[in-house]
C-alpha cells in the first residue's frame, strides 16, 4: 500500500484557461477483514485523484500498484495535466514492475482509475481514466452516475445480455478483468472528459468499496456526509461494516467553486 | 459492426400535419461507415465537409470530428457515428441536445452530451440497432413506421435517422472483439456453436463447448452440477496436479483458472510471462501458453469462428 497525499479542505487551482478551481478531498485506505496485505494504493494531489489495485502473487500487487500511483504523482504542482502524460506515466510504471527483481519476476498488474484536473478547449475538465474494474462516480444535484465502465468479465456478459446487473454480482468471475496495467500489456486506458462544476463531487474507489456497497448506499453515505472526510469515512466503515472481504480505498473530491476568469476581470 | 441499414423517416416538401413535427430535424450524412447528424440547416461550410466525407475515402473518426467547427460560430449540436473497419465497436460522439440511442441484447441506453464539452464520446458493443435523438425525447422503441431504407453517400433531411442490424446478420460474438487482453487479431464472429479451441503438449487439435477440467486424474467438483469436459493426460509428470486446471467460456472470452495446484500454473503470451495465483482466473487470448508443469503445456488456439466474415460489411 502506498498512499500519496491524503486530505485537504481548501485547495484553489488555476487552470491554464484561465478559471480557478476551488477543492476538498479526503482519501483513506484499509487492509479490510479478510485480507492480510493492503494491496491498493493511492494519489490525492492536484492534479491527479487515483486509485490502483494490485495484483500478483506474493507483494507483486502491491509492487505495481505503488508504481503507478507514484508515476502519476510525479505530475503534483502542476496546474493540469491531458492524457498524453498520463499515458506516458502508466508506461512508464509498467517498465518500473519490469524492475521489480525477486518480486515481479512472476507477473505483477494493477488496475488504476481516477480523475485528473484538465482543461479542453479552455473549459476547465476532469480528465477521467480507468483500466479494470475500479471505479470512479459523479454526484450532481443527488444524483449519483458511474463514469467509468469496468473492464471486467461480467461487464461484458450484462452488457450481451447474457446476465442481469444482480447476478453480476454473485458470479464466480465478478472479479476477473479483461484490461489491467501491467502483466507486460501496452496500458490503454479509457478517457472520458467532465465538466467541473460547483457542487459536484467526485468519488474513485477500488472495487473493495464496491463489492460491499450497492450504488444505492454509495449515495446514501454521500448525500448523508456533506464534508469529503466524513464523507469517505463512513464509506470506508460501511464497506468494513458489510464484510469487508476487500482492500477497500476512498477518494471523495469536493468542487466548492469553480471561478472564471471573465467574472474576475468583470 | 454487423451489416445493417439506415432508415429514415424524411419530411415529404408539405408537413402531412402542420405543427405536428414534435421532434427536431436533423441534417443528415450517411458514410460508408459513419452516420453523422446535425440540427437543421447544418451550416453551409459543415454540409460541405460531410458530403465530401460521405463521398470520398473511408474516413476516421478524428478526421470526421476535425470537420466540425466548434467554438463561437460552431456546431451546437450533434451526433455522430462511427464504426471501424472490423470489431464490433461504434463509437458515438454526441454534442449540446443530441443524443443516440443504442439498443443491444442487454437492453436499451442513452449516450447524451450532459452538458460535457466539447463533446461526449464513448464506444459501444453488441449494438443491433441505433437512433438519433434528443435529450428531451423519450427512450422508447426504435421503429419508426415512416422510416425508409436510405442509400449511404447521401445527404438529406430527417425527423428520424435509424440503423438495424437486417434480419440474418448475427450480432458479432464477442469471441473477437478486438482483445484488449492479449492483442489478438479483432476479427468479427459469428456466434454459432462457440467453443474452445486448444492442444494439449503438441496433441491434436481439440474443441469443447463445455467447461474443460485439465489434470493428473480429473475429478469434477460437486460445486458443478453442469456438464464438463475431463481431460486427462496421460504420461503427465508429478508436478501436474489431479485436478490441475479449468477452461471455460464466458460470454465470447475463455477464462482459464488455477484450481489451487500444488505446482501453479505458468502463463506465457507474446509479450511476457507470469505465474498465476493458487485458484486464480484470468483471461487468455488465442495464442496464450500455459504451463501446468513438465511436457503439459495447453496452448489456447484461435476459435474457427475468430477468422473475418468476407460477406460482413459495415452498414451501407
Amino acid at each position: 500500500m502506498t498512499q500519496i497525499g491524503n486530505g485537504n479542505t481548501r485547495f484553489r487551482v488555476t487552470l491554464p484557461g484561465g478559471a480557478e478551481v476551488r477543492l476538498a478531498w479526503s482519501a483513506m485506505t484499509h487492509t479490510g477483514l479478510r485480507r492480510e496485505v493492503n494491496e491498493d494504493s493511492f494519489v490525492a494531489q492536484p492534479p491527479v485523484f487515483a486509485v490502483a489495485d494490485g495484483m500478483g502473487g506474493h507483494a507483486a500487487g502491491d509492487f505495481a500498484s505503488a508504481a503507478v500511483v507514484t508515476r502519476l504523482a510525479e505530475h503534483g504542482g502542476r496546474d493540469a495535466v491531458g492524457t498524453p502524460e498520463i499515458d506516458q506515466s502508466l508506461r512508464l510504471a509498467v517498465q518500473d514492475m519490469g524492475r521489480g527483481a525477486g518480486v515481479t519476476d512472476e507477473g505483477s498488474g494493477t488496475t488504476v482509475t481516477g480523475a485528473a484536473l484538465g482543461s479542453i478547449s479552455g473549459e476547465p475538465a476532469w480528465l477521467v481514466f480507468n483500466i479494470g474494474d475500479s471505479r470512479v462516480y459523479r454526484l450532481v444535484g443527488g444524483v449519483l452516475e458511474q463514469l467509468t465502465v469496468d473492464h471486467s468479465i461480467v461487464q461484458e456478459l450484462v452488457d450481451a445480455g447474457q446476465i442481469t446487473r444482480d447476478e453480476a454480482d454473485s458470479h464466480p468471475h465478478a472479479n476477473v478483468i479483461t484490461r489491467a496495467v501491467g502483466f507486460h500489456e501496452a496500458p490503454l486506458p479509457d478517457y472520458r472528459a467532465i465538466a467541473i462544476e460547483p457542487g459536484m463531487r467526485l468519488l474513485v474507489c477500488s472495487d473493495g468499496l464496491t463489492k460491499e456497497l450497492t450504488s444505492y448506499g454509495i449515495r446514501h453515505f454521500l448525500l448523508a456526509n456533506p464534508k469529503a472526510e466524513p464523507a469517505a469515512r463512513a464509506l470506508l466503515d460501511a464497506a468494513l461494516g458489510n464484510g469487508g472481504r476487500d482492500n477497500v480505498t476512498v477518494i471523495v473530491v469536493d468542487v466548492i467553486a469553480v471561478t472564471r476568469p471573465t467574472a474576475t476581470v468583470g | 459492426m454487423v451489416s445493417g441499414e439506415v432508415r429514415a423517416a424524411v419530411p415529404t416538401a408539405a408537413p402531412r400535419e402542420a405543427g405536428a413535427e414534435s421532434s427536431p430535424a436533423w441534417e443528415v450524412f450517411v458514410g460508408e461507415r459513419f452516420i453523422a447528424a446535425f440540427a437543421a440547416p447544418a451550416p453551409a461550410r459543415v454540409a460541405l465537409a460531410f458530403t465530401e466525407a460521405a463521398n470520398g475515402p473511408t474516413a476516421d473518426l478524428e478526421d470526421l470530428v476535425g470537420r466540425i467547427p466548434l467554438g463561437p460560430d460552431g456546431v451546437e449540436t450533434f451526433a455522430l457515428m462511427w464504426w471501424p473497419p472490423t470489431g464490433d465497436t461504434v463509437t458515438a460522439v454526441v454534442r449540446g441536445d443530441a443524443a443516440v440511442d443504442l439498443a443491444s441484447p442487454g437492453g436499451r441506453r442513452r449516450l447524451d452530451a450532459s452538458g460535457i464539452r466539447p463533446w461526449h464520446l464513448a464506444d459501444f458493443r453488441d449494438v443491433i440497432a441505433l437512433r438519433v435523438s434528443s435529450s428531451g425525447a423519450p427512450l422508447d422503441a426504435m421503429d419508426d413506421a415512416d422510416a425508409a431504407p436510405v442509400e449511404p453517400s447521401r445527404r438529406f433531411r430527417a425527423r428520424s435517422v435509424e440503423w438495424h442490424a437486417v434480419a440474418g446478420a448475427e450480432v458479432a460474438s464477442p469471441e473477437a472483439r478486438g482483445d484488449d487482453a492479449g492483442g489478438a487479431a479483432g476479427a468479427e464472429a459469428s456466434a454459432p456453436a462457440r467453443s474452445i479451441a486448444f492442444r494439449i503438449a503438441g496433441g491434436e487439435l481439440r474443441r469443447s463447448a463445455v467447461p474443460v477440467l485439465i489434470g493428473r486424474r480429473p475429478s469434477r467438483p460437486l460445486a458443478l452440477p453442469e456438464p464438463v469436459e475431463l481431460i486427462r493426460v496421460e504420461g503427465g509428470t508429478g508436478a501436474l496436479s489431479a485436478t490441475h486446471l479449468e477452461l471455460r467460456l464466458e460470454g465470447g472470452r475463455i477464462v482459464a483458472t488455477d484450481l489451487r495446484s500444488t505446482n501453479g500454473t505458468v502463463v506465457r503470451t507474446g509479450s511476457g510471462t507470469r505465474r498465476m495465483r493458487a485458484g486464480e482466473s484470468i483471461v487468455v487470448a488465442p495464442g496464450t501458453v500455459l504451463e501446468l508443469g513438465g511436457d503439459t503445456i495447453v496452448e489456447i488456439l484461435p476459435t474457427q469462428d475468430d477468422q473475418a466474415h468476407p460477406d460482413r460489411q459495415a452498414p451501407a
